[in-house]
Order: structure tokens, then C-alpha cells, then sequence
């Protein structure tokens, strides 16, 4: 008569009941969910400063922090006057030929920018220079009161002309990335001015 | 004639050129965005072969229908011409902007060497503008730039009446400074530059 006999498998560990149909949300000790019915975490506000999800799609981590600065940079309302006010809004153009006064005579191509708002902060100066062919940068200087200076040198002699490109300035205000960028291009020209600022769309 | 003149504006617009087909894309423009956007979306309502942009404040000359033939017989994705530039100051006689036979550097340092009149085969402008960015770009440059690619056929003549006043989108610092970075773009994308 055969003969049989049965050996255990490898099954899968039993899933205890208790555990884990949801997690409970407390807020400073206070439950947030009175129900148990809470199937989403919604997280909103600038003091977030990194959420993120392990690999193994288990682990939600939450990085919270002081809220980051709002404070933007912005050229001065006059341009070519560092006592004027910034506003990151503020958008203008002109000829190289405006910074010079009077023409040929005394050079002016300065151009100015700072922080709206200012109230002493400690800020950085991050400018980025594109050429359009290869032109060198403008001279990036800071200044006090959060404010800086671009100087436009003369290149390429002749009619007066400057080097081509875009100048980009980003800032950190008391180590927080400022909000937003703004820009300064010059030299495009033919038909039309050479030189436009303004906010980075 | 299988040509169509692209106007945009933010109004009415009933001008009338001829054979020359319209497509008046009315949209209120207020960056180069904007513009760009509005550009794009009115080539694809192109029904002809052929088209060109029409500022609704500028004009053509009488023989534009000539110039516009001599354009075709090139047979090129893109053609373009002189323009009469009219200005408060030197109406109505105006100056002629001779423009000059096409290169590539000439192109890439002065972006408005083809800028009125250009005509586009719209086949070609549709396949460039699928490898164009969209935003803050002038759309100009962008797809001449892309269309000129084996060269653009110059026609010395004045195919374009500018009217050119004190104030307009030639004069927005968007517009400027979209200029500018549609040149930097082509110098990343087709140059090699980053």
C-alpha cells in the first residue's frame, strides 16, 4: 500500500489584525482625527522645508524649518541711482549711449539693484553672466544697505558699446534664497534698444 | 498665389492685400510670451503654402505681390527682404534697411537681419516650431533661426512698409530681453555653447 507524507511549506507570516490599519495624528499631543477615517496627509506652508518618500516607499520623512524669505531683489526705480528704491517688478530699457553723461565725457554705466524691504539683512550676490558671443562679465560689487553695483565697461571701442549677454542676479537673504531672480541683457540691438531689465520670467 | 499674411491684434482688423491670403489671430499681447504663443497658434490656421508675418499697424508696398513672387521662385523654407522703415521723423519718404546677403554669424549677432518682410513655407515652420521652446522667447528668431538652417535666399527688395512709432512691443523690455534669450538658446541648442 503507498505510502505519503506531508511537510510543512513556506508560508507567509500571518498579518497581526492589530496592526497597522492606520497611523493617528496628533497635533501637540491632541489627537487631529477623531473618527480614524484619515487616509491623507496634506502638507502645506512655507515652514515645510522637504518632504520625501524612502525607496522603499514606507518611510515619510518631513524636514521642517523657519519659514524661507519672501524678500525679493529688484533694480532701482532709477536705474543708474543706488539711492533710489528696488522693486523686483521694476522693467526698463535704454541705449548704452543713456548710461554715459554727457556722451563721451563722464562715464556713468553703472547700474544699481538691492532688496525690497530691506531691514538689514545679510545679503549674498549670486550673478550669473551668459555671453552672447564672448564678451567678459560686468563687474559685480556689493554694497552696503543690501544693495549692489553692476559696472557696464566699455568694450570694443568706437561708438560706445558694452559687453553682450545677460546678466542674471540671484540673492540669499540671511541664507534664505531670495524670491525670484532678475536680469539685465544688453547688446541684442539692430531695430531695437540694447539694453532691457527686469524680473526673470 | 498660395500666401497668407499673419496678423495679430487686439482688435478688428478688415485690411485686405490682394491675393495674399489673412489669418488675424486676435489675442491682447503683453509679453513676448504672449506673443510667442499667439505666433505659433496662428501658423497652424494657415491654409496655403506660404505665410508671413503682418504687424496690424504696418503695410505693404504697392508691388508686394511682385516682391511676394520673386520670394517663391526661391523655392526655400525661408526668403527675405528689404523693408522701408517709417518713422515720425522721416515720413513718408523713409529709409530703406538693406539687409543684406544671409550668414549664420551676421544672423546670430544681429537676431532682426530677417525680421520684414520673411516668408515661411508653412510645412517647414510646422515641423520647426514642434523643436521650438515655448515662454519668453521672441518667436521671430527663434524660427527663422531654425528654418535658415541650409541658408535663407535674400531678395534685395523692399518687401515691407515698418511703421515705426515711439512706443510698441519693439520697445518692451520683455520683448528685449526675449531677444536675448532666444539668441542664447540657439547658442545652446544649435551651437554647441551652453
Amino acid at each position: 500500500m503507498p505510502s505519503f507524507s506531508v511537510a510543512p511549506g513556506a508560508f507567509p507570516p500571518a498579518v497581526p489584525e492589530d496592526f497597522p490599519d492606520f497611523l493617528r495624528w496628533q497635533d501637540e499631543g491632541t489627537y487631529l482625527d477623531s473618527s480614524r477615517t484619515i487616509d491623507t496627509v496634506n502638507l502645506v506652508g512655507a515652514g515645510i522645508q522637504d518632504v520625501s518618500v524612502d525607496s522603499g516607499g514606507t518611510v515619510l520623512t518631513i524636514t521642517l524649518g523657519s519659514p524661507v524669505s519672501l524678500k525679493s531683489p529688484g533694480w532701482m526705480t532709477n536705474i543708474l541711482s543706488s539711492a533710489s528704491t528696488p522693486l523686483y517688478a521694476n522693467e526698463g530699457y535704454g541705449t548704452y549711449q543713456d548710461f554715459i553723461s554727457p556722451p563721451g565725457v563722464t562715464i556713468q554705466n553703472v547700474t544699481y539693484a538691492g532688496i525690497e524691504n530691506y531691514t538689514g539683512e545679510t545679503i549674498v550676490w549670486v550673478p550669473t553672466w551668459v555671453p552672447q558671443v564672448a564678451d567678459p562679465s560686468p563687474t559685480v560689487t556689493p554694497l552696503s544697505g543690501g544693495r549692489v553695483e553692476v559696472y557696464w565697461d566699455t568694450i570694443g571701442g568706437g561708438w560706445p558699446k558694452t559687453s553682450q549677454g545677460t546678466l542674471t542676479l540671484a540673492c540669499t537673504v540671511d541664507g534664505n534664497p531670495g524670491a525670484g531672480t532678475i536680469e539685465l541683457v544688453s547688446g541684442v540691438g539692430g531695430d531695437y534698444t540694447q539694453m532691457a531689465w527686469g524680473p526673470t520670467p | 498665389m498660395s500666401v497668407t499674411a499673419i496678423v495679430l491684434t487686439a482688435g478688428e482688423y478688415t485690411r485686405r492685400w490682394g491675393d495674399v491670403e489673412t489669418v488675424v489671430q486676435r489675442q491682447r499681447i503683453t509679453n513676448v510670451g504672449d506673443q510667442l504663443a499667439a505666433r505659433f497658434a496662428a501658423i497652424e490656421k494657415v491654409r496655403t503654402t506660404h505665410f508671413f508675418f503682418l504687424d496690424d499697424d504696418d503695410d505693404l508696398p504697392e508691388d508686394h505681390l511682385d516682391v511676394i513672387a520673386e520670394c517663391l521662385q526661391c523655392g526655400a523654407p525661408i526668403v527675405y527682404t528689404d523693408e522701408l522703415v517709417l518713422t515720425p521723423m522721416n515720413s513718408p519718404v523713409g529709409s530703406v534697411l538693406s539687409k543684406g546677403p544671409y550668414s549664420r554669424d551676421r544672423h546670430y549677432r544681429n537676431p532682426t537681419l530677417l525680421h520684414h518682410l520673411v516668408l515661411c513655407e508653412t510645412r517647414a515652420a510646422r515641423e520647426a516650431i514642434e523643436r521650438l521652446p515655448r515662454g519668453h522667447y521672441w518667436p521671430e528668431f527663434l524660427l527663422y533661426w531654425d528654418l535658415a538652417r541650409e541658408g535663407a535666399p535674400y531678395v534685395p527688395r523692399v518687401g515691407y512698409v515698418w511703421n515705426k512709432r515711439e512706443e510698441g512691443l519693439h520697445l518692451s523690455p520683455s520683448t528685449i530681453r526675449g531677444q536675448m534669450r532666444s539668441t542664447l538658446h540657439v547658442k545652446g541648442a544649435y551651437l554647441g555653447a551652453a
